[in-house]
């Protein structure tokens, strides 16, 4: 009876704690790092740190990163996990700042070939991707690195939303794709003949994963702490790889992606996590540059929408580099 | 004595068009208030972007060219559209048509294709992509076959249920009097096509959704597929602009069919002179 007692109110306090104020809507897409956000959450890994900072994060998962995108842009969201690109071009109609750096793409994202050998090989043929955001940009890089041109050796082919991506090449319709974790390596898996000609490994420190919050968000320090403190969890357990905690968050992101354990293990290798002490020094000596030359590399090749007009002045670091400090901000 | 109210009310020309204006007057003043509100919060926000700035990106948009392709994207988009929307409903009509009247005037092929038409129509196209993948390149083609999808089921069943509605004597009169299958079949087609015709204009809604949705798989060109490329950068001053150019092909088409069924059957609404 008393067990009772008290558990019942622990949760009434918990509901007056809770209801009395603060919730931060993050929303994401399918992206390993993002889908581990969805894993800690369910794991139970935030529930001490939502209590302690006195504030809840709801999550609101899309299927396909541009639905995602759209959401946090309309601003129904007020955070959004998102590429250094793409918080220039998608994001740019509401101003936003980054306040996590989790990690940079190291694998993850990739050129996959139905009979492709080479990515030489491909002259003449299609490929397909979400044109005008990371995967373009990480197809410019290869075509370069390549010596091909980006845009006459091939024709690059559009399609909106990911999920579709993926189901059209598992039809067997289209041959050439550009996407990313997890359905890189559910295609690949798919049979030997698939191979992954290019990735972002070829460019460890291209693509950038972060959590962006919206500029105008109420208790923007507050959210910001809580996002700061989530991810630094997660970071922390996927870090240690072994234990209790990092058990049930396997088993959570596993079932998120809806791979396997060992495919789980394999896509969470394929992005760099920063330890904070990392993320501090990519802040202060890559990010500058990298976003000046993405920058460079998105108004290049059109990737800003015909009405979208960019100040590369408006790209601007923050003040203080350290763990707690608040990232990149997009006027 | 002419009735102003109620259900014998006469209204004469010009207050008709003036009651057809009102609510338009009232949406657009709707708008204006929170675009307006919304460019005091923040005078970048392109959610709700200003007349004339719709205005201004719009002809400006429409000069452009593709960088690639050397060709006006506005012109190319519209041409798609308007392409896979002729195709997918005449595929879709014809087929109906064809499908409709023989199950509708044989009970043998009734029983045999109606129980399949009927189950198959209730399956959103929508939730089957990646079977659709199977059978359609992403592209064009997927969004004919989307087209077709919405469209055949319903008109298929609209026919099948017309033709039973045709006076059994009539066909009875017709075929003693001497007149071929092939005759009755035709004198039967006439006696429907305004209520198909009909039964078309009142589905055109879920022809546009099913143009829209078709081409975010994969089509490269197209009214669609260039919404839903600028609503990622929230383009909405562009975006608006080509949805009226949607709603101005969708209100032609809607009175195209009804201008047909006018001067071809006027018998059908009963306004013979």
């Amino acid at each position: 009876m008393n067990k009772f007692l008290i558990s019942i109110l622990s949760m009434a306090a918990a509901a007056t704690l809770f209801a009395s104020e603060c919730e931060l809507t993050l929303t994401t897409s399918a992206y390993v790092n993002w889908n581990a956000v969805n894993a800690s959450k369910k794991a139970g890994l935030y529930d001490a740190i939502e209590k302690e900072n006195n504030c809840r994060l709801k999550i609101v998962y899309y299927p396909d990163y541009l639905q995602s995108l759209n959401y946090f842009s309309t601003g129904s969201a007020d955070a959004v996990t998102v590429t250094n690109l793409d918080q220039m071009t998608a994001l740019a109609s509401r101003p936003s700042v980054s306040v996590v750096l989790q990690d940079y793409s190291n694998g993850n994202d990739g050129l996959i070939s139905r009979h492709g050998k080479s990515v030489k090989e491909l002259k003449g043929q299609d490929i397909w991707m979400v044109t005008k955001s990371i995967s373009e940009q990480l197809w410019v890089k290869i075509a370069q690195k390549e010596g091909m041109d980006p845009y006459r050796d091939v024709t690059i082919k559009h399609m909106d939303l990911d999920s579709n991506l993926r189901a059209a090449y598992d039809a067997g319709k289209i041959n050439n794709i550009v996407t990313w974790n997890p359905a890189l390596e559910y295609l690949v898996q798919q049979t030997d003949s698939h191979k992954t000609l290019a990735s972002s490994a070829d460019f460890p420190g291209l693509i950038v994963d972060m959590i962006v919050m919206g500029k105008n968000v109420a208790d923007f320090d507050k959210k910001a702490a809580l996002l700061r403190a989530c991810w630094d969890r997660t970071a922390e357990v996927v870090h240690a790889g072994r234990g209790k905690d990092y058990n049930a968050f396997m088993t959570a992101i596993a079932d998120d992606m809806g791979s396997s354990l060992g495919e789980a293990k394999t896509m969470l290798n394929g992005a760099k996590i920063f330890t904070p002490t990392e993320e501090t020094d990519f802040y202060a000596h890559e990010l500058p540059e990298l976003q000046k030359d993405t920058y460079k590399l998105a108004a290049d090749n059109e990737f800003l929408a015909e009405s979208v007009s960019y100040d590369l002045n408006g790209v601007k670091g923050g003040d203080k580099a350290t763990p707690q400090s608040v990232f990149f901000e997009i006027h | 004595m002419r009735f102003r109210f109620g259900n014998r009310a006469q209204i004469p020309l010009w207050e008709k068009i003036l009651l057809g204006v009102i609510p338009f007057l009232f949406a657009a003043l709707l708008y204006n208030h929170f675009a307006t509100q919304r460019l005091i919060e923040n005078p970048r926000d392109k959610v709700l972007p200003s007349v004339s700035k719709m205005y201004h990106s719009m002809s400006e948009f429409v000069m452009k060219t593709d960088r690639h392709s050397g060709k006006q994207q506005f012109f190319e988009d519209l041409k798609a559209s308007v392409i896979s929307l002729i195709a997918g409903i005449s595929v879709a009509f014809v087929l109906a048509l064809f499908i409709g009247i023989t199950a509708g005037s044989y009970p043998l092929i009734n029983a045999l294709v109606m129980p399949i038409i009927t189950v198959f129509s209730a399956i959103p196209p929508a939730a089957i992509v990646p079977v659709l993948f199977m059978i359609a390149d992403p592209g064009y083609e997927l969004s004919i076959l989307f087209i077709f999808m919405a469209l055949f089921f319903v008109l298929v069943k609209d026919i099948v249920n017309q033709i039973h509605k045709i006076p059994r004597n009539l066909n009875t009169l017709l075929f003693t009097k001497g007149a071929s299958e092939l005759e009755l079949g035709r004198e039967n087609l006439y006696m429907i096509l305004p209520g198909i015709l009909q039964s078309l204009k009142i589905n055109l809604p879920l022809v546009w959704f099913a143009l829209l949705y078709g081409e975010t798989l994969g089509a490269q060109n197209g009214l669609g597929t260039r919404i839903f490329i600028l609503k990622r950068f929230s383009a909405n001053d562009i975006i608006f602009p080509y949805i009226l150019v949607i709603t101005l092909i969708a209100v032609t088409v809607f009175y195209g069919i009804e201008f047909i069924i006018r001067k071809r059957y006027a018998w059908y609404n009963g306004d013979e002179k």
